[in-house]
Parts: structure tokens; sequence; C-alpha cells
């Protein structure tokens, strides 16, 4: 499919990331890293300037995720980690966080870090 | 009265019923001397059973889970690293909460405060450590046998 999205993610756009209740944290801030952890890099879909709830609801209608959660493209950036935009078959807006330019899979502390910037926008 | 116990060769679970239940004022470790009013000796938490069936029933859902379980393509979690994991849990000291990655590990973490937590990803080849102490950040690959130091310094 083709589309007329820009390929370069823009600082301010949102990322967002769909969560299963078996990673919500239920004694701390929620979601858990583990969410964050990804083989594959961690798959997000950019806001390309849609509004949020429209977002959440393309997000949802895949899965029906416990809860979305929401981080902008400049705090991951400022965390040293990356932001591609990878569309794909039915996803026009996927995109992937990778470690590093060498690196795929975040480790270490920047899941965690990702995590304490994002917000939850529905549950 | 004096008491001595060793903590070394005991089942610890057994020994925190003992000292919930007893009106022992004061006792010393063979191994280490802590006093009663120490942090590690009054957390209600250290040796929690009922903590200890939680993360097994939470492993058990883990051990459910089919492939794309998280809607992005995740793999399932090998009974394998299910089974490693709940070896380890039974031998700490503090429960901590275990959650699944997408990328087929299994993640144990403990969050005190924002200064104190520790986070470690368990897969089949390796164990890697992010710890914050005191504000202070760790990263590494761990052995199985220092995940329970790792989570019970927080205490200390």
């Amino acid at each position: 499919m083709l589309s007329d999205i820009n390929p370069i993610i823009d600082d301010n756009e949102y990322l967002y990331r769909g969560i299963i209740e078996l990673n919500w944290d239920y004694e701390n801030n929620p979601p858990s890293s583990a969410t964050f952890k990804d083989s594959k890099g961690v798959s997000v879909d950019r806001d390309n300037h849609r509004p949020e709830r429209e977002c959440i609801d393309f997000i949802k209608s895949k899965k029906d995720f416990f809860a979305v959660c929401k981080v902008q493209t400049r705090k991951v950036i400022e965390l040293q980690a990356l932001v591609k935009y990878q569309p794909i078959q039915d996803n026009i807006y996927h995109s992937e966080i990778h470690d590093s330019q060498d690196r795929i899979q975040l480790r270490g502390s920047k899941p965690k870090k990702i995590r304490d910037e994002s917000q939850i926008c529905n549950r | 009265m004096n008491f001595r116990i060793s903590f070394e060769n005991t089942t610890s679970l057994h020994l925190d019923n003992f000292f919930k239940s007893s009106s022992i004022s004061g006792f010393s470790s063979s191994t280490k001397s802590e006093t009663i009013s120490s942090t590690r000796f009054n957390n209600s938490e250290r040796f929690s059973l009922e903590k200890l069936k939680n993360n097994k029933r939470k492993l058990e859902s883990i051990k459910n889970l089919s492939s794309n379980w998280n809607g992005y393509g995740s793999p399932e979690i090998e009974e394998k690293l299910i089974s490693k994991v709940q070896q380890i849990i039974s031998n700490l000291e503090y429960q901590p909460q275990i959650f699944p990655t997408g990328r087929g590990s299994i993640q144990i973490e403990k969050h005190i405060n924002d200064e104190n937590f520790v986070e470690i990803e368990i897969s089949n080849d390796e164990v890697f450590a992010y710890q914050m102490k005191n504000g202070v950040e760790t990263e590494k690959a761990i052995s199985t046998d220092e995940i329970n130091n790792l989570i019970s310094d927080l205490y200390a």
C-alpha cells in the first residue's frame, strides 16, 4: 500500500504501544518495562498527526489491549534510542524503537527509562 | 535467654514463621549479626509464602501464553525457562514481580523507590541485571547465584 506519510518521524509525534494485562505493574508505575523488550525492536504506531482517539482505536482494532501507552519521539531520542518508520502491510503507522544504530533490542536501563517517559492514554 | 541461629542450611519459610509467632526480642546469626530492628527482619515481605504462591501462579499463566500473546508477534515462553525461573524464585528472600517479555525471556523486578530497584531479565542464555542502588546505576550480566543478593541488598 502506498502512502504519503513522511518517512521522517517528527520529534513531537507520539508513539503508541498496546499493553497486555500480564505486563501491567499493579504495585508500581505501570506498565512494566518488560513491555518495551522485544526481539525485533519495539513495535509502536506513530501518530502521524492523527487525533489521539484515532490512534487508540486503530491500535485496539488489532487486539483488545488491556491498556495503551504513548511516548513522545523526542523523549526516546533523548535516551539515545532510535525510532525508525517501518510500515508493514496492514499498518502504515508501524514504527520501531531500536537500542542504537548497531543494536536492535533495547537493553539495560533504556526499556525502563522509556517506560518512565510514557503515559497511559487508554485503559 | 540467648538464641543463636544459623541461617545457612535452614528452611527459610519455617524460620520466618517461627520469628513471627515467637516472642523472642533479639537474636544473632552465626553468619551475620543483625538486630531485630533491622529493616530486613521487620519486613513482612521477607519469605512471604503468599507472594511466592502468587508468583508461581503467574508463571503458570505465562506457561499458557501462545505465540503472539502480546499482539506484536512475541514467541511463546519456553517451559524450560519457566522451570528455571520457578527454581530461582523458590530460593529468594524477597519475592519480586514477574513479567514476560516479547523476546521470550522473563523479567523479575523489585522496586523499593526510584533510587533503589532492580530489574533482572532471565533468558536461557543469559541473566542480565539493571540495578539502581542509592541512585547509582549498574548494568551487567550476572549468574543466577547472584540474584538473591541483588534483590535482598535493596533492603539492607
